[in-house]
C-alpha cells in the first residue's frame, strides 16, 4: 500500500459514522420476517427422535436466526436461538422442546 | 481489474446462507459513497468458487458455516485457483468456529471479523463502519496461491522441522537461574496485526522446544478468538502456547499470547505480568505499543522486539522506544507483508535495526540468542 492509499484510507476511517438508510433497515426486516418463516417451523419440527439430517439442518437453522435477531434488534430471541444452537451441536437435546417453544413465543407477531 | 469494476472502485462478492446478513452486508458497503459495489452474493461455498471464477471480484466477503461447501473449503479453492483477498465475518459461539476461523487464516484469508452477537454493546451501524473499515484494508492485501491440501497437515509442528529444533548442543544461554547468568535475553516479544496469524506461524514454528527464552506475542483480533488463537497455534508448534494472565510470570520456552481487551504490560526482569485497561481512545487492544513499552522500561537490552505485518501505526513508537533502552528491534520487510504499515511505520521511526523477510526472521531471532551460527 502505498503512503498516498494510507492516507486515504485513514482519513475514510477517521469519517463519522453512517446510519443505515431507512429503506435499507426495512428491508433487513422483511429478510428477517422471511427467514423466520422459512426456519422456524423447521425447529419446531424436531425432536430428540429426528435423524441426522433433520438436526443438522436445524443447527444451522438455529444458528442462522441467532446471527440474525441480532442485527434486526431481537437480542433475546437472539440468545435463545444460540442456545438452541448449541444444544443441537453438543446432542444435548433434553431441553430443546422448551427452548424452541421460547424461541417462538419471543418472536411470536414478528412482522414487517 | 476485472469487467464489472470501475476505477477506484471495489468489487465485492458477499458469501452467506442467510438473507438478512447478505442484505445486512450489501447495506453496509452501500453506505460508502460508491467505494464498494457489491457485483453478487452466493448462498453457499461452492456458489462462491464458481463466482469468484466467473466475476473475477476484487474482495470476498464470506461467512464460513455455509452449507453444500463450507466456507474453509471454499477458501481453500480459491486461494489455490484465483487468489482473491478475503474477509471472514463469522459468528462467534467458541470451540470448533474459533478454530475454523484461524484455519481460515492459514488458507489464506486476510483477516477475521465477529458477527455481532446478542451481548455485544455495539450498534449495528458501528458494526457496518468497521467492516468497511475492515474491508478496505482487505480489498487492498496482495494474496498469493495457497497450494490446496495445506490444513490437512494439522499438527505439522510436530513434523516441520523446526530451525534448531534438532540442534541438541548444548545451550549457549544462561538461563535466570544458572549459575553466573550476566543478563542475556529474556523475552523476545512480537507484534502482529492484518496477516498475523499466518506470520506468527511461519516465525514460531521455527522455534526449538528447548528455548531458553519466553515469547509474548501480542495480536490485534477482534474480541474472543484470542483463545481460538492460542489454541490453534499450539497444535501446530513446537513450543507450548498459552494465553497471559495477571499475575503468571512468562516462561522460557513457552509461547504467551496477549489476552482481549485489555494492554499486557511486563512489570520486571522476572516477566511478571499485568493486564490493565485499554487508554480512553485506543483503537487496537490489546495495544502493541502499551507491551513493547513496558518490556522496554523491564527488560532493555535483554529483550528482543519484532514488528510483523499489519495495518497502521501500532508497535512502531513502542519498537523505537525499546531500541532506545538497548532492545534489539527487528522488522518484516515489504514484500513478506501481508500489510506492510505497522513495519513501515517502525522504519520510518527508526525503530527497526535489521529489517528482514519474514521466513527469516525465526533464524535472526535464534542467532540474537546464540542458538544457530551466524
Amino acid at each position: 500500500m502505498s503512503a498516498g492509499q494510507q492516507v486515504d484510507s485513514q482519513r475514510r476511517d477517521a469519517q463519522p459514522r453512517r446510519e443505515l438508510p431507512p429503506e435499507a433497515l426495512a428491508g433487513l426486516r422483511a429478510a428477517f420476517a422471511a427467514e423466520l418463516a422459512e426456519r422456524l417451523p423447521r425447529l419446531l419440527s424436531i425432536s430428540p427422535g429426528s435423524d441426522t439430517g433433520l438436526l443438522q439442518q436445524a443447527r444451522r437453522d438455529a444458528h442462522n436466526l441467532a446471527s440474525s435477531a441480532v442485527v434486526v434488534g431481537q437480542k433475546d430471541a437472539a440468545r435463545v436461538a444460540r442456545q438452541i444452537e448449541v444444544c443441537l451441536e453438543s446432542g444435548s437435546l433434553a431441553d430443546l422442546e422448551g427452548q424452541v417453544t421460547v424461541l417462538a413465543r419471543l418472536l411470536d407477531g414478528w412482522d414487517v | 481489474m476485472t469487467e464489472l469494476s470501475r476505477p477506484g472502485v471495489v468489487t465485492v462478492l458477499i458469501v452467506d446462507d442467510s438473507g438478512v446478513q447478505r442484505r445486512f452486508l450489501r447495506a453496509a458497503l452501500d453506505c460508502a459513497d460508491g467505494e464498494f459495489d457489491v457485483i453478487a452474493e452466493a448462498r453457499n461455498g461452492r456458489e462462491a468458487v464458481a463466482l469468484v471464477e466467473r466475476l473475477h471480484p476484487a474482495a470476498v466477503l464470506m461467512d464460513l458455516d455455509l452449507p453444500v461447501m463450507s466456507g474453509l473449503e471454499a477458501i481453500e479453492r480459491i486461494m489455490s485457483s484465483r487468489p482473491t483477498p478475503i474477509l471472514v465475518y463469522s459468528a462467534f459461539v467458541g470451540g470448533q468456529r474459533s478454530q475454523n476461523a484461524l484455519d481460515a487464516l492459514a488458507a489464506g484469508a486476510v483477516d477475521v471479523l465477529a458477527k455481532p452477537g446478542p451481548d455485544d454493546a455495539r450498534t449495528i451501524e458501528e458494526h457496518a463502519t468497521a467492516l468497511r473499515r475492515a474491508m478496505r484494508v482487505a480489498a487492498r492485501v496482495r494474496v498469493i496461491t495457497h497450494p490446496r491440501g495445506r490444513l490437512r497437515s494439522r499438527g505439522m509442528g510436530g513434523s516441520t522441522p523446526a530451525l534448531g529444533g534438532g540442534d541438541r548442543r548444548p545451550l549457549s544461554t544462561p538461563c535466570p537461574e544458572d549459575p553466573g547468568f550476566t543478563g542475556e535475553v529474556l523475552l523476545m516479544v512480537i507484534g502482529a496485526s492484518t496477516g498475523g496469524p499466518q506470520a506468527l506461524l511461519t516465525v514460531l514454528a521455527a522455534l526449538p522446544t528447548d528455548l531458553r527464552q519466553a515469547v509474548l506475542v501480542v495480536q490485534h483480533m477482534a474480541d474472543g478468538f484470542i483463545p481460538g488463537l492460542a489454541a490453534w497455534l499450539d497444535g501446530l508448534i513446537p513450543l507450548p502456547v498459552v494465553v497471559g494472565k495477571s499475575g503468571k510470570p512468562l516462561a522460557r520456552g513457552t509461547v504467551t499470547i496477549a489476552p482481549s481487551g485489555v494492554n499486557l504490560l511486563v512489570q520486571d526482569d522476572r516477566l511478571r505480568v499485568l493486564c490493565v485497561p485499554p487508554d480512553p481512545g485506543q483503537f487496537h487492544v490489546p495495544g502493541i505499543d502499551a507491551t513493547f513499552a513496558s518490556v522496554a522500561q523491564s527488560l532493555g537490552p535483554r529483550a528482543i522486539g519484532v514488528l510483523l505485518t499489519g495495518m497502521g501505526r501500532d508497535g512502531a513508537a513502542g519498537l523505537l522506544t525499546m531500541r532506545e533502552r538497548g532492545s534489539l528491534t527487528f522488522g518484516q520487510d515489504e514484500a513478506t507483508s501481508t500489510v506492510y504499515g505497522m513495519p513501515a511505520a517502525a522504519l520510518a521511526l527508526s525503530a527497526i535495526e535489521r529489517q528482514l523477510p519474514l521466513d527469516q526472521v525465526a533464524s535472526a531471532l535464534l542467532v540474537a540468542v546464540g542458538r544457530v551460527p551466524a
